[in-house]
C-alpha cells in the first residue's frame, strides 16, 4: 500500500499523537460544534461508486487558521459479506485510521467526534479532505477484506449536517438496542480480564454479552475494543469453543482457559450459575449473591451497603468467603449489570431463587427485574431476620417456598442415608464456642448435616491469619 | 516519538510545593520554547490558583462520573469506555499560550476502579508523550504516582521546610520511590523558607543523608502576599528573591541552558 501521493507520513507511529491547541490549524467537530457525526453504513453493490470521495461544503483549504467546523464523515460499504451488523466496527476503524496520518488527531466517536489537524501538516500540503479520502480508502480496503467497495463523502457544511445527523442518531440508537440484544449464543469471542490476578491469581473474568465484569466496569465491547489495541494485555480474547451446556453457559474455550489461567485450580465453569461450578470471584466484585439455606434462596448485598443484611452479616465478612479466585458454592461474587441480564444466575432460577436485597440495588434493577416477582423480594425495608423473611416469602408467595417443600422431602431420603454414617444429622440448635479468638463470637448450626473427613480448629499465630 | 522529560515535584504538605512548582512552571515555560504540561497530581488542587487558572472538571472527576455512569447503566450499549474516557480526558486539558494544565482530583464513591484507573494509566501516559516536559506536582505519598502512570521521573525534586517533619518526609519519599521502582535520574532536595540561623544545619543533615541540595528559596513578602490575595506566581516580580532562587535552581538543574536541557531530553 502506498501513500506517495499523499503530502504526509501514514502510519501507527502516529496514533498517540494529540493536536495541541496552540499547533491547531483547523478543528472539525469537538465539543465547540454543536453536531457532528461519523456514520458507517451496508450498501448493496450497486449503490456505491468505488472509491469516489467527495467533499460537501468548504474544503481544507477554504478555512482559516485557528478555526472551528461543524463536521460529518459517511463511509458507505459494500461486499458480498457486509452486513448492517458490521457497521459499528466498520465505523470505529474510522478512529485509528485518521489517529494514523502525521498531523492528524481523532478522538470519541459516532456523534462525538473531535479531529484536529496540525499546522505542520497542513504546510506540508494536507490541504483537502481529498487526501484522507484516500487515506481512508486504502486503509479500509486493505485491511478489510471484505470490503469490495468503499465511497467516503465529508461534511462541512453545517445545512447538509443537519440533514443526515438525525439518521445518523437513529442509526446509533438503533445498534445499541441490538447490542443490548446481544446474546451469549449469538458470538464466539468472548474476553478474559486478568486485571485481578494480583488479588486473586487464580481468578480470570469471563466478560460475554450477557455477563458483565463482576467488577461492573467492563463489557463485552470494552473487552473487543481493550483486545484489539492490546492483544497481549491483560484483556483478552477467549475463542467460545464447543458449546457443553448453554443454559448453564458452559463451554470449551472458558474451561481450557480457566485452567491454563488458574494453574489446574480451575478447570470447569458455568457462567450462569452461584452453586454448581461458579465463576471464580476475585476481589473487586460490585456484590455478593449469597446463599441463606434457611430458606433455600440467594441474597444479594452490594459493597455500598453498610450494616448487617438479613442474616446478619455484612458485605465485608461475607466479602472474605467470596474473594479470592476461588469457586464457593453459594457466595458469589457480581455486577449489578449482570443482574440486569436475562442470563442472571438462570441455573440456579434467576430471580425466582433471589429472597433478599438492599433497596438501592433494587432500585438501579427495578425494570430489568421480572414483574411477577419484583415485588416479592424483600429489602432491609421490608425484613432484617431470617424469621421475619420466611414469613414474607410465605406471605407474598414467592416462588423459592415452593422449594421448601421439595427440600422436606430431600431431608426425608438424606435421613435415610445418614444412616450409613456419611451425614450427621444434627437436629435443633448447636452452638460452639471457639476459643482463643478472645470470645463474643457463635457458631450457631441449626438442621447442620456436616460431613468432613477431618476438622483442624487450630489457634492463629501474631499477625497469622485466621483460618 | 521523541524522548520526553518528567520532573515531579514532592515533599510533605505545607512545606511549599505548590509555589516551587508554580515558579518553576513560570521560568520553563517564559525561558525555553519547550511544550510543556503542568500535571497537579496532588488532590487538594492549589496548582490552578497558584497559576490562576480554572479547572472545568479534573481526571478524578471525570472517573467518578464514569464509575456512577457505570452504575447506573446509563453508557451507550456499545460503545467502549476508554474511547469515551479518552475525550474526556483531553476535553479536561487546559490549553494556554504557555502551557497545558491538568488537575488529577480525587475519586470519590467506591466501587472497583481497576479498571478504570488502568485505562486512565493508558490515557495520561499517551498524553504526557505529546509534551517536551511534564511537570507533575505530587503529594507527599508517591503511590498517587506509581498508580497513575507507568513512566519514570527524570527529575524528582522533594520540597522541604525546617521541619523534622519534612525532613523525614524526604527520606520517606526517596526510600519510596525506589520501592515502587521510579527510576529517576536526578533526586534534589530545594529547601523553602528556611531561617538563616539554619541554613548550615540543614544542608549537613541533607549532606549525611546523601541528598543533594538544589538551592534554597528565601522567605520572600512578596510570595506571602500573592497567596494570601490569591493571584498568581506570574504576577511576581522578576527581581523577587524567591523568584531569582527558583531561576538559579532551574539553572542548577539545567533546564535553562540548550546543551544540558538536550542532554535531559535524552538527544
Amino acid at each position: 500500500m502506498s501513500f506517495e501521493d499523499i503530502p504526509v507520513d501514514v502510519g501507527v507511529v502516529y496514533e498517540g499523537e494529540r493536536v495541541r491547541g496552540k499547533d491547531m490549524y483547523v478543528e472539525l467537530g469537538g465539543p465547540k460544534m454543536e453536531q457532528k457525526f461519523e456514520l458507517a453504513l451496508a450498501r448493496e453493490m450497486g449503490d456505491i461508486e468505488d472509491e469516489k470521495v467527495t467533499v460537501i461544503g468548504p474544503d481544507l483549504k477554504d478555512m482559516e487558521e485557528g478555526s472551528y467546523h461543524p463536521f460529518g464523515i459517511l463511509i458507505e460499504v459494500a461486499g458480498k459479506e457486509i452486513e448492517p451488523d458490521l457497521e459499528g466496527v466498520i465505523e470505529r476503524r474510522i478512529h485509528e485510521y485518521v489517529n494514523f496520518v502525521e498531523g492528524m488527531m481523532h478522538l470519541n466517536q459516532r456523534y462525538d467526534i473531535w479531529i484536529r489537524l496540525n499546522k505542520r501538516s497542513f504546510e506540508k500540503g494536507f490541504n483537502t479532505f481529498e487526501f484522507l479520502g484516500k487515506v481512508l480508502v486504502r486503509l479500509f480496503k486493505s485491511e478489510m477484506n471484505i470490503i469490495e467497495k468503499i465511497q467516503v463523502t465529508f461534511f462541512t457544511d453545517p445545512e447538509k449536517i443537519a440533514e443526515r445527523y438525525d439518521e445518523a442518531i437513529n442509526r446509533y440508537n438503533e445498534r445499541d438496542a441490538r447490542a443490548r440484544g446481544l446474546s451469549d449464543p449469538d458470538v464466539d469471542t468472548f474476553y478474559g480480564c486478568s486485571l485481578c490476578q494480583s488479588f486473586a491469581p487464580t481468578h480470570i473474568c469471563v466478560i460475554t454479552p450477557q455477563r458483565y465484569a463482576n467488577c461492573g466496569a467492563i463489557s463485552w465491547f470494552d473487552g473487543r475494543a481493550a483486545a484489539r489495541v492490546d492483544p497481549k494485555g491483560p484483556l483478552y480474547a477467549i475463542s467460545k469453543g464447543d458449546t457443553i451446556d448453554e443454559f448453564s453457559g458452559e463451554y470449551t474455550g472458558v474451561n481450557q482457559i480457566s485452567a491454563e489461567k488458574s494453574l489446574g485450580k480451575v478447570t470447569s465453569v458455568a457462567l450462569y450459575s452461584a452453586f454448581d461450578k461458579p465463576h471464580t470471584s476475585c476481589g473487586c466484585f460490585e456484590a455478593i449473591a449469597f446463599v441463606i439455606p434457611e430458606v433455600d434462596g440467594l441474597g444479594v448485598v452490594h459493597r455500598d451497603f453498610k450494616g448487617e443484611t438479613v442474616n446478619g452479616l455484612p458485605f465485608s465478612s461475607m466479602a472474605d468467603s467470596t474473594a479470592g479466585g476461588r469457586q464457593v458454592p453459594g457466595f458469589h461474587g457480581l455486577s449489578i449489570e449482570y443482574m440486569r441480564s436475562p442470563r442472571f444466575l438462570q441455573v440456579d432460577g434467576g430471580y425466582d431463587r433471589v429472597v433478599w436485597m438492599p433497596d438501592s440495588v433494587k432500585q438501579r434493577i427495578y425494570e430489568f427485574m421480572p414483574e411477577d416477582i419484583r415485588d416479592k423480594i424483600p429489602t432491609e425495608n421490608d425484613v432484617m431476620t431470617i424469621g421475619d423473611l420466611k414469613t414474607f416469602l410465605k406471605e407474598k408467595n414467592h416462588p423459592v417456598v415452593e422449594r421448601w417443600v421439595e427440600i422436606e422431602e430431600d431431608e426425608t431420603a438424606l435421613a435415610e442415608v445418614s444412616d450409613t454414617g456419611d451425614y450427621v444429622s444434627v437436629p435443633g440448635e448447636m452452638t460452639a464456642m471457639v476459643g482463643g479468638i478472645g470470645g463474643g463470637l457463635e457458631i450457631i448450626f441449626k438442621n447442620a448435616k456436616i460431613y468432613a473427613e477431618k476438622v483442624i480448629i487450630r489457634k492463629t499465630g501474631k499477625g497469622g491469619k485466621k483460618k | 516519538m521523541k524522548e520526553r522529560l518528567v520532573i515531579s515535584v514532592s515533599g510533605k504538605g505545607g512545606v511549599g510545593k505548590t509555589t516551587t512548582s508554580g515558579l518553576l512552571s513560570r521560568i520553563i515555560a517564559e525561558q525555553t520554547q519547550r511544550s510543556l504540561l503542568l500535571v497537579d497530581a496532588d488532590p487538594v488542587m492549589n496548582l490552578p490558583r497558584a497559576l490562576g487558572v480554572d479547572v472545568p472538571a479534573s481526571v478524578g472527576e471525570i472517573a467518578s462520573q464514569m464509575r456512577k455512569k457505570i452504575d447506573d447503566g446509563t453508557l451507550p450499549a456499545s460503545a467502549a469506555k476508554q474511547d469515551i474516557l479518552e475525550g474526556e480526558i483531553f476535553e479536561a486539558l487546559i490549553e494556554g499560550d504557555r502551557f497545558d494544565f491538568l488537575a488529577m482530583g480525587r475519586t470519590e464513591g467506591e466501587g472497583c476502579y481497576c479498571y478504570v484507573n488502568r485505562i486512565l494509566t493508558q490515557i495520561l501516559d499517551t498524553l504526557t508523550m505529546n509534551y517536551e516536559i511534564t511537570l507533575l506536582d505530587m503529594t507527599a505519598g508517591l503511590e498517587h504516582f506509581s498508580r497513575r502512570t507507568d513512566r519514570n521521573v527524570d527529575i524528582l525534586i522533594i520540597v522541604i521546610d525546617s521541619s523534622r517533619a519534612a525532613f523525614e518526609a524526604a527520606l520517606r519519599i526517596r526510600d519510596l520511590a525506589k520501592e515502587v521502582h521510579i527510576d529517576f535520574k536526578k533526586l534534589v532536595v530545594i529547601g523553602n523558607r528556611i531561617p538563616a540561623n539554619l541554613v548550615d544545619a540543614v544542608s549537613q543533615g541533607l549532606e549525611e543523608n546523601d541528598l543533594f541540595l538544589a538551592g534554597m528559596i528565601p522567605n520572600d513578602d512578596e510570595v506571602a502576599k500573592l497567596n494570601y490575595m490569591g493571584k498568581p506566581v506570574f504576577d511576581l516580580p522578576d527581581d523577587s528573591p524567591a523568584f531569582q532562587a527558583v531561576e538559579g535552581i532551574a539553572e542548577k538543574l539545567g533546564l535553562l541552558s540548550e546543551v544540558t536541557l538536550l542532554k535531559l531530553l535524552g538527544q
